[in-house]
């Protein structure tokens, strides 16, 4: 799992600290709230400064979901704030987070998918190899060994052994 | 054509067969045409996913087929699907190296040291190997193919062992 620390920004300190694709711990201050945030100063004309300051916030964090992306890209395309407002240094730092965000999020899909593709295949030649003899005891195997008072480890290392004296056998 | 040989040495008492492993790295030209179709249907895949184990068991060719797999944060490559001539090979070459890691102490331990060299070898190639592989000094000598094909993921490593034993005496 990945961790990705975005930097302390503004008043609100670390903003975003989670594994990608993990759930969001409860009470943490998300994006997603700030963006709310940020519709409600934006209705306020007197908020001014509060906007930009949340918009630094949002522009500052690198998102882990599309849903976030979405929020770090309004900030450059919001009517009221976005580039049709006028550029300024937050839509490049808005931009750079979005890339951040979107590079990692495709790199954890790649490697969690090809790894999930994996190990499931892995688990299919295993299953055919049980149903001929398995290599190793099953737990539910070993469990019911267990239950007639044989130590666990001993009864893998005799297994083991058996399997291995069987296959000599059959071949 | 690349020969790569390592003869078994019995340590001990100089008594007792000496173990030779051959084994001769050929190309896919030479191997059977079902072992020539799973080196291209991976090659093809490149990853393993389902869809490998799918092709096999709808071809009918997973029983000619052995798999090893290394576990989670584990190094060695454990045998996780047995197929038939791997079965009868390894039979011979005694039941231990099938299971688990290789035992540096088993007396065929050249064998499967030699075996496991070429399984390194074929993960995360990207090409199939296809070698021939000649044992003597293990009771009856003992001919074999197979084409391996192998991946790597995550840490994680698999091997796919097509053996053909249509030349075992």
């Amino acid at each position: 799992m990945t961790e990705i620390n975005v930097p302390p920004v503004g008043a609100n300190g670390n903003l975003v600290v989670r594994d990608i694709g993990g759930e969001t711990p409860a009470g943490d201050q998300t994006i997603l709230t700030l963006s709310a945030q940020l519709a409600a100063v934006l209705d306020d004309p007197e908020a001014s400064d509060e906007r930009w300051d949340t918009a630094e916030t949002i522009a500052a964090t690198i998102p882990t979901t599309p849903a976030e992306a979405v929020v770090v890209v309004s900030i450059l395309t919001n009517p009221d704030i976005g580039l049709e407002a006028g550029q300024t240094e937050t839509h490049l730092t808005a931009a750079r987070s979005l890339e951040a965000g979107l590079r990692a999020m495709a790199a954890n899909e790649t490697v969690t998918n090809n790894a999930a593709a994996f190990t499931e295949a892995t688990s299919l030649f295993a299953e055919a190899g049980l149903a001929r003899m398995p290599a190793e005891p099953t737990e539910s195997m070993v469990a019911a060994a267990e239950r007639t008072g044989i130590d666990p480890e001993q009864f893998r290392v005799g297994y083991r052994a058996a399997v291995a004296a069987y296959l000599t056998e059959a071949a | 054509m690349a020969v790569v040989s390592f003869p078994g040495t019995d340590h001990s008492t100089g008594q007792g067969a000496t173990v030779e492993t051959v084994i001769t790295r050929l190309t896919l030209a030479d191997a059977a045409d079902w072992q020539q179709a799973i080196a291209a249907e991976c090659r093809r895949q490149r990853l393993l996913t389902p869809s490998v184990f799918a092709f096999l068991k709808d071809r009918r060719l997973l029983d000619r087929c052995t798999f090893l797999a290394s576990d989670e944060g584990g190094d060695a490559l454990r045998f996780l699907h047995i197929g038939e001539p791997t079965l009868r090979v390894l039979g011979r070459a005694g039941g231990r190296s099938m299971i688990g890691q290789f035992d540096v102490d088993d007396p065929h331990a050249d064998f499967a040291h030699s075996v496991g060299a070429q399984y390194a070898e074929s993960i995360g190639a990207g090409e199939a190997l296809f070698n021939r592989i000649s044992v003597t000094g293990m009771g009856k000598p003992l001919i074999y193919t197979h084409a391996l094909y192998g991946w790597s993921e995550g840490g994680r490593r698999a091997v796919l062992s097509a053996v053909d034993v249509r030349t075992l005496h």
